[in-house]
């Protein structure tokens, strides 16, 4: 026995075991501290990546204003019914069984099921142990596509005999006679997917608000799939009336409630269509600034006009959304947000009246114009003392708000020959016709300041070489005779100009409608133009003449010869300012936030065309003799009180009706107003009418007077009322 | 003697003991919280375990250990005729593990470590028990062996292998053949590192590809999925989806919990449910605390621990006499290896185990038989020596 001499040593082994144990807990913390000190972020990094998602949020668009203030492009609220997913997960639910059963038959048999939501609660709630039959009477092709579909639905799965079970259906019997009966009782103690139960949700909150369902079954699943931490917008763009039914029927329902969206709304409608375009929505993207986006909800971008010229001003910058999601994918919390700013916005120098007296009376029918064929055509108005465009018109129009949301729509305007989406006012391209002979004669008379007196003779028939061309009056068998440039201009004699221009040459008439600002290439309008455009012109000038008879149509504005209304905006304009060809401008001034500061958009001259004074007179007083003298030939253009000066122009084109080729004409008129100090420039182009004095004579005339009385320059209280009552569009 | 003697209670183990316990409930709550799984009443259940616990703590505080001792071949036997009734009771995942009796489930490997331990001791510090002799060593075997080879057959080859640190730390102490006993733990240690390679480096099962390096004929001495578990200790990122998923949401629990932690009721990893809800409030629990108290409570964790067994050691070196010392000895042993290998299981340092954290895992059984074993620590104590 050797207890006493081993006391030392035991008290050895008793520290020994101290030791390690001690040292067994300094390594555990060792390593703790190596886990959760230096390498926490990597962990930190882990577990993000595991349990947090980023959603992008959209910006709130930002506005485009005219020039008074009124919205032409806003953002509007757009309210839905959302349902989050994540709170549907309870275990058991005998009636969400039976839907999600229901549907799942519905595809395959490919008819609506004879049974009502309402009905199926029922069923389940008084009788759920008996059989319910949801379908009662098959047709011959339903019942034979019900029983393929099943066969294959319980198909026995690969190296097996054994038939796959669908709870709730017999397989030996598919069908009892003709109905289709689910066996409820066999789905009460099943465990529901989360998507059955939505559906549920959806079937409950639609019997309580009283409207059809908006989502399918096969959508509830997808969302689940693939979109599953987000809510599912079960209802959209519901109306205050749905909206009052849900909070007084459904605010008990857990795992719903209302969700904001911002959607784009034009309250001027089809008038601004072509103007500002509209947006789609955009693109959805995976990754920003380097950080991954999980989902992208999408926002909308500009497609077309000043939404898709200004889309980088307007769209704002999206926010994010940091969403902690749990093991199952579903939403837990929302973690930071970083939220999205808001558009700049825009204001134009359009006046929205204006816009609207220029679309009715581009619509007001004149005789000989079939009825209940779209007019098509043009109106700008410009200010000849800035270049600031007014207003700004194409017909036939869209409107922009169905297009948005309605792909049939969207579709029609596809097929429907009228071009209704063409932006004529700025691009379409016509041959000016007699519009063009102010532009020709203020070439001339720069080239040979005395031209003015030289007097042609209009004779009929006239003949350039052996070609007869025609002045419009030789048609009804007259001809003008004897006379000077300034009448020539007030009756548009084609023979004087015919003389004019075989005398003095195409050359000084190029140049001078170069410097008109005809036949540019892109530039002239930079305000809507988007960068792609940059190599093609507006409108065609051709540099040169072939021959005599190529130069005499030219200068009465046919053959080669294109612009588009605006360019024939511009013209009038500087003929009425005096020759300073200013570039039009439609952005008045424009911020990048709605709290910020408006930077103005500054008004730019583009050059001043050197015209002798005397020119200028000469065509502007045959410009005013055209509306004003009595055998002028926009006489109908006339407004009591009021001077104005234009032109009439009439250009001859062939059009295809069917199979054949007909001969049309583009009517046009460009004209300013008042004559002594000028504030309106006006091109006005009516597709497929009779004769600028005919077509748009009285249109401009319409124009003018609405024009005049809303800038108070007539003084008329009867049209003051009907102004303020029911001037709308 | 019998009776509780306040003055020579040790209030420094029994607060630790309460501490732990009220923290434990606290922390079974959060492990908990949030889980679909309906069972947010644990904590209380863990409560009232503790509560029977503390009853019997006070029993066995109250009898005088001596008179266990004289029982101990009685306690023994039992022990191991509840070893052997497990196998008649039908498996539970796979393992005849548990006896269940009405309210409860009985763990007897729980109680197999305390009577090992109680009849080790009383074996050694027999008057007259000569520690030289050959046949006082084997006779440790056997006491030893028997329950070993039963909770091996269970199967559960963790809680066997606890005893073998524990009957080691007695007969190093008492110095049964201790020369020997040394060498065999440098040769057990040597044979487990060749085990652990040759784990690594073997075949994969038949239908698997093998990665570079797995060259070596498979190993016939264990199970798969005990494989599988060295596996995933020994790689970084084995078997994620499967097998490593546990370590590695343990590990992003603990990590991301950094200096502070993520505060109460907020240990995501836990609430978010990527911590696997059935075993963060048993197995894993120390993965919650980590998470939500970081490194400081963690470290308090482990130092409350640390004191636990430093009052064990205490008890031990002051017992009046050779059996109270050599039982305060195993159970102070028993208990480091349980904390210890749990917690380094949580932090990736050890594969992982099925041994639970003493006094804070969620176990009605694993919890009184804790108690058990403290009782008699705190009995050791009250009836020292007067230095």
């Amino acid at each position: 026995m050797k207890v006493r001499r081993q006391r030392k040593e035991n008290l050895l082994v008793i520290r020994g075991i101290s030791a390690l144990m001690l040292l067994g807990m300094g390594v555990l913390v060792a390593e703790l501290w190596q886990l959760q000190v230096p390498r926490k972020s990597g962990f930190e990094e882990v577990f993000h990546n595991q349990s947090v998602r980023r959603v992008r949020l959209p910006a709130v668009r930002g506005k485009i204003y005219d020039t008074q203030g009124v919205v032409l492009a806003d953002s509007v609220p757009n309210y839905c019914i959302a349902i989050y997913t994540e709170e549907l997960r309870a275990p058991r639910s005998a009636v969400a069984n039976t839907l999600e059963l229901l549907h799942e038959v519905w595809v395959r048999v490919g008819l609506p099921p004879d049974i009502s939501y309402h009905e199926v609660r029922q069923h389940i709630l008084l009788t759920p142990d008996e059989p319910l039959v949801a379908w009662k009477h098959l047709d011959d092709k339903s019942l034979a596509r019900w029983r393929r579909e099943f066969e294959e639905w319980t198909a026995p799965s690969k190296g097996s005999r054994r038939r796959r079970e669908i709870p709730g259906l017999d397989l030996g019997k598919p069908v009892q006679g003709r109905a289709i009966v689910l066996q409820t009782s066999a789905l009460k103690k099943r465990g529901t997917t989360t998507a059955a139960n939505t559906l549920e949700l959806v079937y409950e909150i639609s019997e309580r608000i009283g409207q059809p369902r908006a989502v399918t079954f096969q959508r509830i699943k997808d969302h689940i799939f693939a979109r599953r931490p987000l809510p599912l917008l079960a209802w959209k763009n519901i109306d205050d009336k749905m909206m009052a039914r849900w909070a007084d029927t459904c605010s008990g329902l857990a795992a719903t409630d209302i969700y904001y969206q911002s959607d784009r709304h034009y309250p001027e409608g089809e008038n601004m269509a072509h103007l500002i375009g509209f947006t789609l929505a955009a693109d959805a993207i995976s990754e920003e600034d380097g950080e991954r986006v999980d989902f992208d909800l999408r926002g909308i971008e500009g497609v077309k006009g000043l939404e898709i010229k200004y889309n980088d001003l307007l769209k704002g910058q999206p926010g994010s959304q940091l969403v902690q999601i749990d093991v199952s994918g579903y939403h837990y919390r929302d973690l930071q947000s970083k939220p999205p700013q808001p558009g700049g916005d825009l204001q134009l120098t359009i006046d929205a009246n204006i816009q609207r007296f220029a679309k009715e009376a581009l619509a007001l029918r004149q005789d000989g114009e079939a009825p209940g064929v779209p007019v098509r055509g043009a109106v700008v108005v410009l200010d000849p003392n800035n270049g600031d465009v007014l207003a700004m018109v194409s017909a036939p129009s869209f409107d922009p708000n169905t297009y948005m949301k309605s792909k049939a729509y969207r579709q029609a305007l596809l097929k429907d020959t009228t071009a209704r989406t063409y932006h004529r006012a700025v691009f379409g391209q016509y041959p000016p016709g007699s519009t063009f002979k102010p532009v020709a004669a203020l070439g001339v008379l720069k080239a040979q300041p005395d031209y003015g007196e030289t007097i042609h003779d209009c004779v009929n028939p006239y003949y350039v070489g052996k070609r007869q061309k025609r002045c419009w009056i030789h048609r009804r068998g007259g001809a003008h005779g004897e006379l000077d440039l300034r009448h020539a201009l007030m009756h548009s004699c084609n023979v004087y100009m015919f003389e004019m221009v075989q005398e003095v040459g195409y050359e000084p008439i190029h140049e001078m409608a170069r410097q008109f600002g005809l036949g540019q290439y892109a530039g002239l309008f930079p305000d809507l133009e988007m960068p792609e455009q940059k190599d093609e012109p507006y409108g065609n000038l051709p540099a040169s003449a072939y021959n005599a008879t190529d130069a005499c149509n030219l200068v009465i504005g046919q053959g080669a010869i294109t612009a588009s209304p605006l360019q024939m905006a511009m013209v009038v304009a500087t003929i009425a300012n005096g020759g300073t060809l200013y570039r039009p401008r439609l952005v008045q001034k424009w911020r990048t936030a709605p709290d910020q500061e408006y930077h103005r958009n500054p008004t730019w001259a583009i050059r001043r065309i050197d015209i002798p004074m005397a020119a200028l007179e000469l065509v502007r007083g045959g410009m005013h003799d055209v509306v004003m003298h009595k055998n002028g030939t926009a006489k109908k253009a006339r407004v009591p009180g009021i001077e104005i000066a234009g032109k009439t122009g009439s250009a001859e084109f062939k059009k295809k009706v069917g199979d054949e080729v007909v001969d049309s004409t583009h009517t046009w008129m460009i004209s300013y107003a008042p004559f002594d100090f000028p504030r309106y420039a006006v091109a006005f182009i009516v597709e497929d009418g009779v004769s600028g004095g005919n077509t748009v004579g009285p249109r401009l005339s319409a124009l003018y007077q609405k024009i005049f009385e809303y800038d108070g320059t007539i003084k008329n209280r009867k049209s003051k009322i009907h102004h303020l009552l029911g001037g709308a569009s | 003697m019998n009776g509780i003697a306040l003055k020579r209670i040790d209030w420094a183990m029994l607060g630790t003991i309460l501490l732990l316990i009220g923290l434990s409930a606290a922390f079974v709550y959060s492990a908990q919280f949030k889980s679909d799984l309906n069972v947010g009443s644990n904590w209380i259940k863990q409560l009232g375990f503790a509560g029977l616990g503390l009853c019997v703590y006070g029993v066995l505080v109250w009898f005088d250990y001596k008179q266990i001792g004289a029982f101990a071949w009685w306690i023994y036997g039992g022990a191991m005729i509840l070893l052997l009734l497990v196998f008649l009771f039908p498996k539970v995942n796979g393992a005849h593990r548990w006896i269940p009796l009405p309210g409860f489930t009985l763990q007897p490997s729980e109680l197999g470590k305390i009577a090992v331990v109680v009849a080790l001791s009383a074996y050694l510090a027999a008057p007259g028990r000569d520690v030289d002799d050959w046949k006082t060593f084997f006779s440790c075997a056997a006491i030893v062996g028997l329950p070993f080879l039963l909770i091996v057959a269970e199967p559960d080859l963790s809680t066997s292998l606890m005893l073998a640190p524990i009957s080691l730390a007695i007969m190093l102490y008492v110095g049964v053949q201790r020369k020997l006993l040394l060498i065999g733990i440098a040769a057990v240690l040597v044979l487990a590192t060749l085990l652990c390679v040759w784990i690594k480096y073997e075949k994969p099962p038949a239908g698997q590809r093998a990665a570079t390096g797995q060259v070596l004929p498979r190993m016939p001495f264990m199970e798969e999925y005990q494989k599988g578990r060295i596996k995933v200790f020994l790689t970084k990122d084995h078997d994620l989806a499967d097998a490593g998923w546990n370590k590695l949401q343990s590990q992003i629990a603990v990590g991301s919990g950094g200096l502070h932690g993520k505060g109460y009721l907020k240990g995501t990893q836990n609430i978010l449910g990527f911590l696997p809800r059935t075993v963060a409030p048993t197995d894993f629990i120390f993965c919650v605390i980590a998470e939500e108290t970081g490194f400081v409570g963690g470290v308090g964790f482990i130092l409350l621990y640390t004191i636990l067994l430093g009052r064990c050691m205490r008890a031990s070196t002051r017992s009046r006499d050779e059996f109270g010392r050599l039982m305060a000895l195993g159970i102070g042993v028993m208990l480091f290896c349980h904390v210890f290998v749990n917690i380094a299981m949580t932090i990736g340092v050890l594969p992982i185990t099925g041994l639970p954290l003493p006094l804070m895992s969620y176990g009605g059984s694993f919890m009184v038989s804790t108690m058990i074993a403290l009782g008699l620590v705190q009995s050791i104590y009250q009836r020292r020596r007067n230095r």
